[in-house]
């Protein structure tokens, strides 16, 4: 799969975002779920792409007290 | 009347005259009302003048000054404020409908501490509608650069910045959550400053972004810029998530300019011509020729992650705010503005891992920036991509492609230089440094330690000292 074909994969579509937001109570204008769904794909996508940094991948901050193991604080 | 040469004088000088008899607080007053009404109609850079309470107060500053009762630089100074903040008695609206007619029936801190140092409220200022931006349809009309009164005059702090270039007030207070202060500041050709993240108090001031916004100072000098920020900063038991660092006499340190020695990071990141004019390049320039020649050493640092702070900080700020409106949203969602309408539904639903890998990445794009500053004092750059906007119309969105192209195009705009900064927490102050050739201010963007403001400062000022971008007056005026 294509990068670009990959990252269209993750696109939701109009009545997915509607759906998500009547759940969380609101319906909005057709003219605004368009550009709400457009943003929102471009937010994902853009996002989604942060998962190939490698620190990202560590834990920020050391959360098991002390616990030792690869890369992890102490 | 006095001369409008007045008003464009730094509030240090101001409180000078007040002194030596030269200048009266309630003659400065008076001065910058007539010039709001002037203006007002060009510019729109308030929301509500205060001109009574404000009149009373500088009868009472001339009154206290002349019985020695003398509170410091801030004593009768008139000072606005984004409205944004809670100010006993006044319309604090947000910048939007919802709140058009809520009047405050508390201070915020800041305001509490700039009124016991003795300042002068004149009015709240023009914002984009709950400091998001951009707004389409500004309730309390649209905002325009008087440099150009066809071009944006950034924003969200964007009145605070119009108000200071045009000479209507002598110190303003601005909110940054990824540059409202610092781009405003770049696109007017005014000193913006935000604090370290906690530094000053957020109690009183409506949210943007609970873990990113900062309240801070602007004015036409850095001087100004600290003497306002040394009356606002400090521990605030209303707001635990300030610091319980002592503040340092700010006002003093600003004085040392001596920069022999200081390292700084030049930010290749910011120095890049793809996105970066010639023009706001060779200011910048300018600036690292100025910084050297005074014995600073520069080193060139990368800060790789930078350009991701684009999507970062929205996925970040949008959760942030969509959840702190949601109640009015829920009940009046057709008055808010179109663009933050759209903003806080994509924040409502935006998927949780990834609301949560960009708190992540801020922690690691955080720690590019301190990491940085480990091996030098300051980090420069450019503070915009060149020259004020036009104010232009914007279509809708419809396909992903372009809302792609907005975010990367957005990333050419000051945003680009500034969110970085504010993912870190640190300090970071925008300078005037120029002009292009069509007279639009250029910028200098300096960031520091966490909690250093004083160096941010120091060299700030250096360079006002050797320069005078800061003294320039729009063809408005």
């Amino acid at each position: 799969m294509s990068a670009a074909a990959g990252a269209d994969a993750l696109d939701l579509d109009l009545e997915q975002v509607r759906f998500m937001l009547k759940q969380q109570g609101y319906v909005i204008p057709e003219e605004e779920l368009v550009e709400v769904t457009a943003s929102l794909n471009a937010l994902i996508e853009g996002l989604s792409n942060m998962q190939q940094y490698g620190p990202l991948q560590k834990e920020p901050w050391p959360v098991l007290v002390g616990y030792v193991g690869d890369d992890h604080a102490q | 009347m006095l001369s409008d040469d007045y008003a464009f004088l730094s509030l240090k000088e101001q409180g000078r005259m007040f002194r030596s008899g030269e200048l009266s607080p309630v003659s400065l007053v008076e001065l910058y009302l007539d010039r709001i009404d002037r203006y007002s109609d060009k510019l729109k850079a308030f929301i509500t003048v205060a001109a009574d309470s404000a009149l009373a107060r500088a009868k009472r500053a001339e009154e206290e000054l002349a019985a020695g009762a003398d509170l410091g630089p801030l004593h009768g100074i008139p000072v606005a404020i984004k409205d944004q903040m809670l100010i006993e008695g006044m319309r604090v609206t947000g910048g939007s409908k919802i709140y058009a007619d809520h009047v405050a029936d508390r201070d915020a801190t800041v305001i509490a501490r700039l009124r016991a140092a003795g300042a002068v409220i004149l009015g709240t200022l023009n914002t984009h509608e709950f400091h998001m931006g951009p707004t389409i349809d500004f309730p309390y009309g649209t905002p325009r650069n008087p440099w150009d009164l066809s071009r944006n005059p950034g924003g969200s702090s964007s009145g605070s910045g119009t108000s200071l270039a045009a000479g209507l007030v002598s110190a303003a207070l601005g909110g940054d959550t990824g540059g409202s202060i610092r781009g405003p500041a770049a696109a007017c050709g005014i000193v913006g400053f935000k604090p370290t993240w906690s530094r000053v108090s957020r109690d009183g001031v409506f949210p943007l972004a609970w873990t990113l916004d900062c309240v801070g100072p602007m004015a036409r000098t850095v001087e100004d810029v600290a003497a306002v920020l040394k009356v606002i900063a400090g521990r605030d038991p209303l707001d635990p998530t300030t610091s319980r660092l002592p503040v340092p006499d700010y006002d003093r340190l600003v004085q040392d300019t001596s920069l022999a020695g200081l390292k700084v990071g030049v930010v290749k990141e910011m120095f890049s011509d793809d996105i970066t004019s010639r023009e706001a390049l060779d200011a910048v320039q300018v600036a690292l020729d100025f910084l050297s020649a005074k014995g600073a050493k520069l080193v060139d640092v990368s800060l790789p992650l930078m350009r991701e702070t684009r999507f970062v900080s929205p996925g970040l700020t949008k959760p942030e705010a969509a959840a702190y409106h949601r109640r009015n949203l829920l009940e009046r969602y057709q008055d808010f503005d179109y663009n933050t309408r759209v903003s806080s539904m994509v924040g409502t639903i935006l998927p949780a891992g990834l609301a949560n890998l960009a708190q992540r990445a801020r922690v690691v794009i955080g720690k590019q920036v301190t990491d940085a500053l480990e091996h030098v004092d300051v980090l420069v750059g450019a503070g915009s991509a060149g020259g004020a906007v036009p104010i232009t119309d914007r279509p809708p969105i419809t396909t992903k492609q372009e809302a792609l192209e907005k975010i990367y195009g957005v990333g050419k705009a000051a945003g680009q230089y500034t969110r970085v900064f504010s993912l870190a927490g640190v300090p970071a102050m925008a300078v005037p440094a120029g002009f292009t050739a069509d007279g639009l201010p250029l910028s200098l963007h300096i960031a520091g330690r966490l909690f250093d403001e004083a160096t941010v400062l120091r060299v700030g000022h250096a360079f006002q000292l050797e320069t005078d971008w800061h003294g320039r007056q729009p063809p408005i005026a």
